[in-house]
């Protein structure tokens, strides 16, 4: 196993770190690829990792009887394992990757060690749960008061940002469970955004053409949470 | 056995908005089933969807794998 270099990993909230909390992590840090569709937690059963992504995307998810609505989006600024931070080791969401990636994944027994012993190492991973909880919040505010193009258009943005790249590969079936809609409900929604020339629509993928364009058409359903974040995880 | 998939393309103001990923489902029965679902979830969420009178004109075109045209339902079927 070579040795993870801090400046070298793509996670922020492991370049986060001291280099002394990071040095505490690393010797229990493995690479584990993350493959579409994989359940990384299950609801309701113990937690045995925790998963800091390099990339891909992973959906939180509620699983009820109408169908699967997903309740938060986590890519490389976030991890997986959020239960273990908060001092319990199960959940009644799952976690699903969405996009093909890679993360570190650490046992859940080390990842507490390493919190008990470092007061600093908490603090950030807190920081990570109050911009998670913005997220939720701003998605709750969506889902009340922003038509599915917003929705839509907020949700793309938010897998812009966290793939990095204007190709986005999601289905028609990822859409709509982020939507809580059922899949013919996405076809027109999709094609009202590209009728704008916000983006182009492919089997499977979804490509951004504007971004401010579609910022515009989010409204300030997107923007606080990202702005909650940079201003905890932000470059000066 | 794989099931056969269903498109539920959609026409509006004369445009057909192709559906590029359709549903894998039993039956073309099953394939209107779906189409009923959503439009009642369209009645009830109109917040989401905007109401009725933005898209009762529109129609489920529901084509096979071939690209066969084998039902069209009218949005305001249920209406």
């Amino acid at each position: 196993m070579p040795q993870l270099r801090q400046s070298a990993l793509r996670n922020r909230l492991l370049a986060a770190l001291t280099a002394e909390d990071f040095a505490r992590l690393a010797p229990h840090l493995a690479e584990t690829p993350m493959t579409i569709r994989e359940c990384v937690i299950t609801s309701d059963q113990p937690i045995a990792h925790a998963y800091f992504l390099e990339d891909g995307l992973v959906s939180l998810i509620a699983d009820t009887r109408e169908g699967r609505v997903e309740i938060g989006l986590v890519g490389r600024e976030g991890m997986i394992g959020v239960p273990l931070l908060l001092g319990t080791d199960r959940t009644p969401h799952n976690a699903m990757v969405q996009a093909d990636g890679t993360a570190l994944r650490i046992a859940a027994a080390e990842l507490c060690a390493a919190l008990d012993a470092s007061a600093a190492l908490r603090g950030v991973l807190g920081r990570y749960v109050q911009t998670l909880i913005v997220q939720v919040g701003q998605t709750v505010y969506a889902n009340a008061d922003y038509n599915i193009e917003a929705r839509l258009a907020r949700w793309i943005l938010m897998t812009q940002d966290r793939l990095g790249r204007d190709e986005l590969p999601i289905t028609h079936d990822f859409m709509a469970m982020m939507l809580g809609v059922r899949r013919p409900g996405v076809t027109t929604a999709l094609h009202i955004l590209e009728g704008t020339r916000l983006i182009q629509a492919k089997r499977g993928r979804v490509i951004v053409l504007d971004r401010a364009g579609l910022m515009d058409f989010a409204s300030d359903s997107y923007g606080p949470a990202e702005a909650e974040y940079e201003r905890l995880f932000g470059e000066g | 056995m794989t099931l056969p998939r269903y498109f539920l393309n959609i026409r509006r103001n004369g445009v057909l908005i192709r559906d590029e990923e359709g549903d894998d489902l039993p039956d073309a029965a099953a394939a209107r089933a779906l189409a009923l679902e959503t439009l009642r979830e369209m009645l009830r969420l109109p917040h989401v969807y905007g109401p009725p009178r933005e898209w009762k004109r529109n129609v489920f075109v529901i084509t096979d794998e071939a690209g066969t045209v084998l039902e069209e339902v009218p949005y305001d079927v249920l209406l």
